[in-house]
């Protein structure tokens, strides 16, 4: 069998090659991971460990850099804070969104390719075009430094409408026919037939959306101004920037950063496959 | 004859028409009041001379349009805007491409890899870039630790124009490398094994199947991924809000970045927004050139 | 439990095209009424309309007395059995046929007892915690089924039940298909594309195409008085035989005359013939292969030709002859073995010919 040729060159050939790839592989996982391992070193660091570049390790791990952020600092209110509103949003959002893709698919209407044009027009705009207009109305509403305008202006999911949208798409019309016809409305067949069947897709969904609005930075920071309402983006910088603590004390801000990325860190290990099949397969075309 | 007709297609046309509001309206008020509305308005602020203070604002016409063409700012934003897509896109692209070819198959361990390599797109951008600002530290800082210990002379990194647009994008094709990859690697895996037989029955070389086969294949992951690289970096902000804050003397300015300091530091609405417009205009342009060219490179 | 009448129903579609013109049709209560037809002739749109899975372009459509053009499906209180049998993928079988129940709001207990009641009634007891994709397609079938008996609706509708199944089972379905209607008592409407299917199972069959019905009747009259060619072509297999024949008067008889003979018409049809002016005109014929017989002494010889293929079917035989008429099509009991190329000539049973006007297809001798 001549097919194989990979696989049929003697290993001495094959060498050069694996040691290439592992060398590829090794330096971009390097790369990748440095950041972080600094970031978790750095906060176990005294400061004058901090400023001595000869040392990797902290001579003594300094594990009151974490509890002192953990429980006197405002970071665990702004990860509570971009934790309950990012789950409302996505409520919404997986609502509104499955709604829109429910009519889109499985609704017949005249305007209905109109809509999809609109939906798809807007999906490659520059949200921040949008700041200046959205920011004047939520300030004429008077929810501009509030929580509520944070969640009022993301409702929607233009990701989400496509993501779903593409999932809905597979789904027989029989079976939603099947439904109504058994006495559903279009609202029991959204939830309790099509939803079950695109389970994937709105588990993808609500990760993705999830993670884009916990880490939402440039909008909310925009919109607010009292420190009661940061993200956590947003109160991470603050704390970065606040009483000069930029530039020295480094080992607190390298605490505060990991005390933020380490539990999405560890949420992703648990739900990695739903970003890795869900992003990968939803190119929205053939490939 | 025409009286029931017409009758009968206003029927048609309104029978199911709560139903179909109900489902079209949670999100098209929020879609229309929240996007399509700020669109069309920012197209109209462009237009007037609003400071966003005061109550009243007159249309100045083209005004802000020609002081920002005559401003040299502008060009030098618009620069940096290109210099810093081009400096993300081709990298993110290439290397996510490179590392999904090692790791399409799988072996002991590449699980982890994946992990690592995709982790940084989960990651807040303000948390890692405040990560990479000590990281990028002129004194102390462990990248330049590594330069000198690798030889080189250490880099001033985002305290001088010259390498600060360079960090910035480092720390961009950082966070976005691993999101490039996962879309390739499930490309990759699509591509259908027989083609891959029929190359070898054919006795092309590894090289020629890459090219003649596994490129083509993937042609439309790699044309998704430039539209959405492509208007990713022209949204860039939190990166450098974080690393530089446009700086230092403008070097790292882009166009979103000039946006954000007219209209939210200078009140300049008129201005800002005409920056808005020059950017929906440079992304509905770029993404139809790219559509155009799309048609000679991607295979569907 | 329900009569269903349409009343000049049309569909059209956005870009004009009418899948469904000028339909009219009373179905009564308790009525096996079958639609028939090629693909396209909009016998699934028109089910889908009584469904209300289609909206009605115009029209009226009436159940029970009411007008139930707007009225939404599940409304309607009518059941569908898919042609892919739609069952819910995420469900078991016992959760598919409770669905429609729990949507009633039906008590749990009550629910429980009726699809034990359906599933034993269909054989399905055995596999109610299964999920639809552990099951085989007859087995698909039985669930479809019994999530449209379990409610007792006012009618049931069925699109091409059958055509994912093979032919074996398929036969074995439709006497199960049959004896369910004497069971329940209740109308059904049936969609196939199969006229055998149509012919086996209905009291009441309504053929389409293009659109429109071309015939509403029993079995017996679709078979013996189609009202047009087309009818009497898509009835019957193998298909009725057609050809050229000129209408002549000759000594007081009214004949057709073919290429190799003559057909001499009975009193009806020749009555039918004279009234209608047909004589000295040219017309389609139309012969059954079973009525086509062997010429005994060349007298009654209407075509003549050479055997073309013999098929051999164990009581009966399918003798296609090469004639000047073109092929025709024999069924004859009397088996008797012939080769390609076998010169052989051809008679017909009179009575059992149909004549055709060549320019509208309508039958004239009926």
């Amino acid at each position: 069998m001549n097919t194989r040729y990979s696989d049929k060159s003697p290993l001495y050939l094959r060498i050069p090659g694996i040691v290439g790839k592992i060398l590829i592989l090794a330096a971009a996982s390097v790369f990748t991971a440095f950041p972080f391992v600094w970031m978790v070193v750095s906060s176990l660091k005294t400061k004058a460990d901090i400023l001595n570049t000869d040392i990797f390790f902290p001579s003594e791990p300094q594990w009151g850099n974490i509890t002192g952020i953990l429980f006197n600092s405002p970071i665990p209110k702004y990860i509570l804070n971009s934790a309950w509103v990012s789950l409302v949003i996505v409520a919404l959002q997986i609502v509104s969104g499955a709604m829109l893709a429910y009519a889109l698919v499985f609704l017949k209407f005249r305007t209905r390719k109109i809509l999809f044009a609109i939906v798809m027009a807007t999906y490659m705009l520059p949200v921040a075009a949008t700041y200046i207009p959205s920011y004047i109305i939520l300030a004429n509403w008077g929810i501009l430094d509030s929580f509520l305008g944070l969640i009022v202006s993301s409702t929607v999911s233009i990701f989400g409408i496509f993501l779903l949208r593409q999932g809905f798409m597979q789904i027989p019309k029989g079976l939603v026919e099947a439904a109504r016809m058994d006495g559903a409305s279009h609202w029991r067949a959204l939830w309790e037939i099509v939803c079950p069947m695109t389970k994937s897709s709105f588990i993808t969904f609500g990760l993705m959306n999830f993670i884009g609005t916990y880490n939402n930075y440039m909008w909310p920071s925009l919109i607010t101004k009292t420190s009661d309402y940061f993200l956590v983006s947003q109160g991470l910088r603050a704390f970065f920037v606040r009483d000069g603590a930029y530039g020295t004390e480094w080992a607190l801000v390298m605490a505060a950063s990991a005390v933020v990325v380490i539990p999405l860190l560890i949420l992703f290990a648990f739900t990695q496959k739903w970003f890795i099949n869900g992003i990968g397969g939803e190119t929205g075309m053939k490939g | 004859m025409s009286t029931p007709k017409v009758k009968r297609k206003f029927k048609r046309r309104y029978d199911k028409l709560p139903t179909v509001l109900l489902f079209v309206l949670p999100a098209l008020i929020p879609l229309i009041v929240f996007w399509i509305y700020p669109i069309c308005r920012s197209v109209y602020l462009s237009f007037t001379n609003w400071d966003f203070i005061s109550p009243t604002y007159k249309i100045v016409g083209l005004k802000n349009y020609i002081s920002l063409f005559r401003n040299p700012r502008f060009f030098e934003a618009l620069g940096h805007t290109v210099v810093f897509t081009a400096g993300t896109l081709i990298p993110t692209i290439v290397l996510g491409l490179v590392l999904a070819l090692l790791l399409v198959r799988n072996f002991h361990g590449s699980g982890i890899l994946k992990f690592i390599l995709f982790s940084p797109w989960i990651t807040p951008t303000v948390a890692i870039s405040i990560v990479w600002t000590w990281i990028y530290k002129t004194d102390g800082g462990i990248a330049n630790t590594i330069l000198t210990a690798l030889g080189a002379s250490p880099l001033k990194w985002i305290s001088s124009s010259d390498t600060a647009m360079l960090s910035v994008i480092i720390v961009t094709v950082w966070k976005s490398l691993g999101y490039a990859m996962i879309f390739y690697l499930s490309a990759l895996e699509r591509v259908p094994g027989e083609l891959y037989e029929a190359v070898a029955l054919d006795g092309a070389s590894k090289w020629r199947t890459f090219f003649d086969i596994t490129l083509p294949c993937i042609s439309p992951t790699t044309f998704f991924l430039m539209i959405i690289t492509m208007v990713n970096s022209l949204q860039a902000y939190d990166q450098i809000q974080v690393l530089t804050q446009g700086g230092p003397s403008g070097s790292t300015r882009t166009l979103l970045y000039m946006y954000y300091q007219l209209g939210f530091q200078e009140f300049n609405m008129g201005q800002a927004t005409a920056v808005a417009v020059v950017m929906i205009l440079l992304t509905v342009g770029l993404s139809v050139i790219q559509f155009k060219a799309s048609e000679k490179w991607v295979h569907y | 439990m329900a009569e269903i009448i349409l009343k000049n129903i049309t569909k059209e579609y956005e870009n004009g095209f009418q899948a469904v013109k000028n339909v009219s049709l009373d179905i009564k209560d308790n009525e096996f009424v079958i639609l028939v037809g090629p693909s396209g002739c909009g016998k699934s749109t028109t089910l889908r309309m009584i469904a209300g899975l289609e909206d009605i372009s115009d029209g009226d459509l009436f159940i029970d007395g009411e007008r139930m053009n707007d009225v939404a499906p599940q409304h309607r209180d009518i059941a569908m059995v898919f042609q892919n049998y739609a069952l819910y993928p995420h469900m078991s079988v016992y959760q598919n046929i409770a669905y429609s129940l729990k949507i009633k709001k039906i008590p749990k207990s009550e629910i429980d007892q009726r699809v034990h009641e359906v599933a034993k009634s269909l054989g399905l007891e055995e596999l109610l915690d299964r999920k639809p994709g552990q099951l085989s397609g007859g087995q698909k079938q039985r669930v479809a089924m019994g999530r449209a008996i379990i409610r007792h609706p006012k009618a049931f509708l069925m699109d091409e039940p059958l055509s994912n199944l093979d032919a074996k089972l398929r036969g074995q379905m439709r006497v199960e298909i049959a004896d369910l209607y004497q069971r329940l008592n209740t109308t059904f409407i049936y969609v196939t594309h199969d006229q055998t299917e149509a012919m086996t199972l209905g009291t009441k069959i309504v053929v389409m195409k293009d659109g429109e019905i071309q015939q509403i009747d029993n079995p017996t009259n679709l078979f013996s008085y189609p009202v047009n060619k087309f009818v009497a072509g898509f009835i019957g297999t193998p298909t009725m035989n057609f050809f050229e024949a000129e209408c002549a008067e000759e000594n007081g008889l009214v004949v057709l005359k073919t290429v190799a003979g003559r057909i001499v018409m009975n009193d009806a049809k020749a009555a039918k013939l004279r009234e209608g002016g047909w004589i000295g005109k040219k017309v389609t014929g139309g012969i059954r292969p079973e009525h086509v017989i062997l010429s005994q002494d060349g007298e009654n010889t209407v075509f003549s030709g050479k055997v073309n293929v013999f098929e051999l079917l164990g009581s009966n035989a399918i003798i296609y002859v090469e004639t000047e008429a073109g092929m025709i099509v024999m069924n004859t009991s009397q088996v008797q073995v012939y080769e390609h190329g076998d010169k052989i000539a051809l008679s017909v049973i009179a009575d059992k010919v149909h004549v055709f006007d060549p320019e509208t297809e309508r039958t004239v001798t009926n």
